[in-house]
């Protein structure tokens, strides 16, 4: 005589397999359902003199035909192979488990149910009715921890009882009328047939519009007219309805169960991450409370970036550069070196390098902000202002990262599938002040708006955000009309951000900074060293150089925006290849003026520049032409050479028409 | 339950799984579940995100910036759509 069978069947994590190693020990084997790459556990209990085979079915949350989990597991209930099925339900989270539980009760199977992790659910104050629970599913319930072994013996008791009594269990799952009569009509249908699974359960399924059912009906032997009454059914109803009224109502009968059976500590309904939303995405506060966040950030930024750290910083680079010089005149190096050292390398990347605090600073809180959860709120706060544009939540997660560089934010947008949204987002991204350009910010900021650092860099930011808009409402009218896709955000929790993550965001963004400093900065900045330099019959860093002679040429073209000496000039042209650049050529070029005369070069950006052109010259930073590893990206992912020459020009032209206009509008009306 | 969830999102835009389960008088893994049953049933579709990798990432430290997941979003489809 075969051994009776008892299977296991649970939501994941529910200690089914806990359960099955107690049941089995060693006396168990692995191996492969038929056909499948779904693993079949397989083992022996032995109780009382008594075997019991167990099979150990894959966790599932429901039993549909959604995953080869689930059907592997209904077509083995269904099977009639086990003479027993054990649910396990986590005690914790009986809502969520009983839902498979209603399910295996529509097949009339015989089921114990256990309530597993009691030991949890008492810690949490959790109380369940064992009796009433068992009164309104009409099946033996057990309580039990499998991992300590607690109960074991009671569910093989109530299994053992099951086997005995034969007894077979009403299905106590409630439909709706609408529902219940369709059910009841198929059953009809299917009376007298001769089906591999119970005939209520297929009524059931039919309703609901099970495909794996309906496949079955099909190959099954019914005759013609039983297929064709359950095919008209579909056909005159909306399969779509009832499948979600089924769904629907065992979700209310495994609600109304625990509702009634569970008893919860007292706790607040509304959790903390709701009421903080209340505020923060509220419909008029939500943007005014993002513009406050990001001014605090950037106060924050300049108070500890660079008040207090900046000028330690600039002070190291000095003294290393004065050390490193004195070393190179000591040992009688060659005059062009020296100059190289001291003029281009420590005037121009050492010029970017200063600045590592304060980026530092930057980056910590943004990383802050966005491990904190806060970032998907910005997101749908700004959703609806953007849709106004034609943009929309997506695209500000890319403008959120192309603050930090504009490469991996326009690389984000591949997460748009409507092709006209990722175009938009990937043109107007390079309006987003990434890091590289604070440097040039921090200066001129320090030359002539020492004590309005934040306010101003928050203006030049949102200023770039703006610019960004009109754009996007621009390109959204003329080059790529259409609706903007519609999508639905998740909200998660709000959480206490790790300082792992924290500090991960921050060295990426720093050390990105101080890798360009070392690469494409210090090869710029050489470049313009000895384009500066030459020839040797022209005096150095003058206008008969050749850098002077390249920027002499572009000056006729920045004239009109109030800075026109070639040194500027050239600067802005230094920042295509790295905007960082932009500082670097500056500091080189002006190294001999403010390092000899004991200055800084913040003295020497005074004396070059006035308040009107220090601002038309940080706008021009902001909006022009894009660094060469942006407009390289928007080539890649756009795969045209086309996109690349015009985000190439028309950056030029917005960040020229900008800076011109505050010029001349700002000379007319007195300011200087 | 789930014509419910289905319905309060088509209508807010937005929703957070704590927030319906306070409504909707659940507890927050039954309306994770429900969210999950609500793609599986294709009512609603879960954006996934494509992981960026080509072999010029390896070396940018921005790479891990490029796969980070910022903002989840689901869309309803046309199945849904029709329910609500």
């Amino acid at each position: 005589m075969s051994n009776h069978k008892i299977a296991l069947v649970g939501n994941p994590n529910s200690g089914k397999t806990t359960l099955f190693n107690a049941f089995t020990g060693s006396n168990q084997h692995v191996g492969n359902w038929p056909g499948v790459t779904v693993e079949k556990k397989e083992g022996i209990l032995k109780y009382k003199n008594k075997e019991y085979d167990i099979i150990d079915l894959p966790g599932i949350y429901s039993l549909g035909a959604f995953s080869e989990d689930e059907i592997v597991a209904m077509d083995y209930v269904l099977s009639n192979d086990a003479d027993v099925i054990i649910n396990i339900i986590d005690s914790c989270n009986i809502e969520r488990n009983l839902y498979l539980t209603t399910q295996l009760l529509e097949m009339s199977k015989n089921v114990v149910l256990v309530l597993n992790m009691c030991d949890e659910a008492q810690k949490r104050e959790i109380k369940i009715d064992t009796a009433a629970l068992s009164a309104r599913l009409g099946i033996p319930v057990v309580t039990a921890v499998a991992y300590k072994g607690e109960g074991i013996e009671d569910i093989v008791e109530a299994v053992i009882k099951v086997i005995d009594d034969k007894k077979s269990y009403d299905n106590p799952v409630v439909y709706n009328e609408n529902v219940l009569h369709h059910i009841e009509h198929i059953e009809e249908i299917l009376e007298g047939c001769t089906l591999p699974y119970p005939t209520r359960w297929t009524a059931i399924k039919i309703v609901e519009g099970d495909n794996h059912v309906l496949e079955m009906i099909d190959e099954c032997g019914l005759n013609e007219e039983t297929i064709k009454q359950i095919k008209d059914f579909h056909k005159f109803h909306n399969k779509d309805s009832f499948e979600l009224e089924v769904v629907d109502s065992r979700y209310s009968f495994a609600n109304n169960v625990a509702r009634d059976v569970v008893i919860r500590p007292e706790k607040e309904v509304k959790t903390i991450t709701d009421k903080i939303d209340k505020f923060l995405i509220n419909k008029y506060l939500g943007i005014p409370i993002f513009a406050a966040i990001m001014f605090i950030v950037f106060q924050t930024t300049f108070i500890v970036g660079e008040e207090i750290f900046g000028g330690l910083a600039a002070d190291l680079v000095e003294g290393f550069g004065g050390i490193l010089e004195g070393f190179l005149v000591l040992v009688n190096s060659p005059d062009w070196l020296v100059s190289l050292v001291a003029d281009g390398l420590i005037g121009g990347v050492g010029a970017v390098i200063e600045f590592v605090p304060l980026i530092t600073v930057l980056y910590l809180m943004l990383g802050f902000l966005e491990d904190s959860g806060y970032m998907s709120r910005a997101a749908y706060v700004w959703d609806n202002l953007m849709r106004k544009f034609g943009l929309h939540g997506k695209a500000f997660i890319s403008m959120i990262i192309g603050f930090g560089c504009n490469v991996p934010g326009i690389m984000s947008t591949r997460t748009m599938e409507n092709k006209k949204d990722r175009m938009i987002s990937m043109l107007i991204n390079p309006f987003m002040s990434c890091g590289a350009k604070i440097p040039i910010y921090v200066v001129f900021i320090a030359a002539f708006f020492p004590n309005h650092g934040a306010l101003v860099l928050f203006t030049l930011y949102g200023f770039g955000i703006l610019v960004g808009l009109i754009m996007a409402k621009v390109f959204n009218n003329t080059l790529f009309k259409g609706e903007s896709s519609y999508f639905i955000m998740e909200l998660p929790p709000y959480r206490m951000p790790t300082i792992k993550n924290v500090l991960r965001n921050m060295w990426t963004n720093v050390y990105d900074f101080i890798a360009r400093a070392g690469t494409i900065i210090f090869t710029v900045v050489t470049l313009m060293w000895v384009l500066a330099v030459l020839p040797t019959s022209a005096d150095p860093y003058s206008k008969e150089s050749f850098l002077g002679m390249i920027g002499s040429f572009l000056v006729p073209l920045f004239k009109p925006a109030g800075f026109g000496t070639w040194q500027e000039s050239v600067a802005l042209f230094a920042g295509i290849p790295a905007k960082e650049a932009v500082v670097g050529t500056l500091g080189m070029l002006y190294a001999g003026e403010y390092m000899e005369e004991g200055k800084i070069l913040v003295d020497v950006i005074r004396q070059h520049f006035t308040h009107l052109t220090a601002l038309s010259y940080m706008l021009m930073v902001l909006l022009y032409t894009p660094c060469a590893a942006v407009l390289g990206t928007i080539g890649r992912e756009t795969k045209s050479i086309k996109w690349v020459i015009f985000t190439a020009l028309y950056t030029f032209l917005i960040a020229w028409i900008v800076a011109v206009a505050v010029f001349q509008i700002g000379s007319l009306l007195g300011f200087s | 339950m789930l014509k419910e969830i289905l319905k309060t999102i088509h209508e807010s835009g937005y929703f957070s799984n704590g927030a319906l389960a306070a409504e909707l008088d659940v507890p927050i893994e039954v309306v994770i579940d429900a969210i999950n049953q609500l793609v599986r049933m294709g009512y609603i579709k879960k954006h996934e995100r494509e992981t960026i990798s080509p072999p010029s990432c390896g070396g940018c430290p921005h790479s891990q910036s490029c796969n980070k997941e910022i903002l989840i979003t689901y869309e309803i489809t046309e199945k849904g759509l029709e329910t609500v």
